[in-house]
């Protein structure tokens, strides 16, 4: 009887401060940096296909190479123009500042939970399979910065980055930048990130959006 | 007498070329001076056919790939990487070349992508458009460039390389996606002006009522303000 009290007392104890740890977690979220002691940030950068991933290099192309470094690029792995095209932009980076900040870009893929037609059946399994690739893939990374704009290949790895921020392995900040496509309702990773707070930042292309989603910040065109 | 020959006089200078084009608009300026000062009502109607029937072969002529009497003017079509058969049957209907040639386009390419449907060639001997297709290519920007419209699936890639390069953009939304929020873009974008945007069943309607004035130049988007706000969020210091 006294083990079952001391068991349950010991997983109520637990629970609690999970709860306080999360709530923590969330309130933190989205709330800026005063100074930053960093020079550089390790960054993350989900691509997705076509369209977002040319949306992407413009924003990155604007960005401080310096301060977002080491700089990761992650796509899909049935998606290979995405990665090709991030190669094609860092090596045209690397021409013009190859004495800047460290220099160790790497480019991977990741599985995809589920291909366009698959059956839902069997996405049950490579969902999970999925997940376990971008857990194995983030504790490798380990990123301050997360960057992504729409594929959903980003939800598992927001995920696991705010599952990091609660155990206290890595706090990271995401930023989301809804693609141009979306003009009047977000997509459904936009969605998720933005109702569970997830992202520190959400950026949306329209005006119109920003209405609907006032924590959202609009921005104006990428493309 | 005099306005018989000012006749003869445009139609060979809007047919030759090049060396006559000066003296052709000297012409036309001339002709707007007098246009001006003349009382005759008759008179007036002709002089502002011919000044107006100069002032185009003039035009056409200063810009090159969209010439008048030059004999190409090519439609392009691209579904990108996607399957889109609707589009590419659409095209390929009597309907909607028919409209393109009263337009004056004289070549149709069509980059059907993973689609089943394969179009019927011709090399247009009886005077109906010349079509062509393939089915992928690393150089789309080569055909895009070359086009003189281009008629595109919804895909923001597609849309935007188009937009960029200022050509006359008609997007058919593909009506058999699952989540189809493309129609949202290319809505907003036609909305604003920038492109006309249609259905596979609409489309030779579109075409029929293509008003290439009316188009608004888009404005190509910045990515800075994005970049500001994270820098400041991440508390970087402002440069």
């Amino acid at each position: 009887m006294v083990e079952f009290v001391s068991i349950v007392f010991f997983a109520v104890i637990t629970a609690t401060l999970l709860v306080v740890r999360i709530l923590y977690v969330i309130s933190q979220t989205s709330k800026p940096i005063r100074n930053t002691s960093q020079r550089h940030l390790s960054t993350l950068v989900v691509l997705g296909s076509g369209g977002h991933t040319a949306e992407m290099i413009n924003l990155l192309s604007v960005m401080q190479k310096d301060r977002f470094a080491p700089r990761f690029y992650i796509a899909a792995a049935t998606d290979n123009m995405s990665l090709q095209k991030a190669h094609v932009f860092e090596e045209t980076l690397d021409d013009k500042t190859s004495l800047q900040g460290p220099d160790d870009t790497q480019f991977l893929q990741i599985y995809r939970s589920r291909e366009v037609g698959q059956s839902y059946i069997t996405s049950v399994g490579t969902t999970l399979l999925a997940l376990a690739h971008a857990l194995w893939l983030m504790i490798k990374i380990r990123p301050q910065v997360i960057l992504c704009n729409g594929p959903g290949t980003c939800i598992p790895i927001c995920a696991i980055a705010f599952i990091f921020k609660v155990l206290g392995i890595r706090w990271s900040y995401i930023f989301y930048v809804e693609s141009i496509a979306r003009v009047k309702r977000l997509s459904l990773s936009g969605l998720l990130l933005y109702k569970l707070r997830m992202a520190d930042q959400l950026f949306v292309q329209w005006p119109q959006l920003q209405k609907q989603y006032p924590r959202a910040h609009y921005v104006g065109r990428l493309m | 007498m005099i306005l018989l020959l000012l006749r003869v006089f445009f139609s060979i200078a809007a047919s030759t070329d090049l060396p006559r084009r000066p003296l052709c608009r000297r012409l036309i300026s001339l002709l707007r001076r007098q246009k001006s000062s003349c009382s005759g009502v008759n008179n007036c109607i002709y002089l502002s056919f011919f000044v107006s029937q100069a002032a185009k072969g003039t035009y056409n002529k200063m810009d090159g790939s969209d010439s008048h009497f030059e004999s190409k003017r090519i439609v392009f079509v691209t579904v990108g990487t996607t399957s889109f058969d609707s589009l590419v049957r659409t095209v390929d209907t009597d309907q909607v070349k028919k409209e393109l040639s009263k337009k004056g386009y004289t070549h149709l390419i069509i980059q059907m992508g993973r689609g089943s449907y394969i179009p019927n060639k011709s090399s247009g001997e009886d005077g109906s458009l010349v079509v062509d297709y393939f089915t992928f290519s690393s150089s789309i920007a080569d055909y895009l460039r070359s086009a003189s419209l281009i008629i595109s699936h919804a895909g923001s890639g597609s849309i935007f390389e188009t937009l960029r390069l200022g050509k006359p953009l008609i997007v058919v939304v593909n009506e058999d996606l699952m989540d189809n929020h493309q129609s949202e873009l290319a809505e907003e974008l036609a909305e604003r002006k920038h492109l006309f945007c249609g259905r596979p069943q609409t489309l030779y309607q579109v075409i029929e009522a293509l008003d290439l004035d009316s188009i608004v130049p888009y404005q190509s988007g910045d990515a800075s303000p994005v970049a500001k706000l994270i820098n400041r969020y991440l508390g970087f210091p402002a440069d």
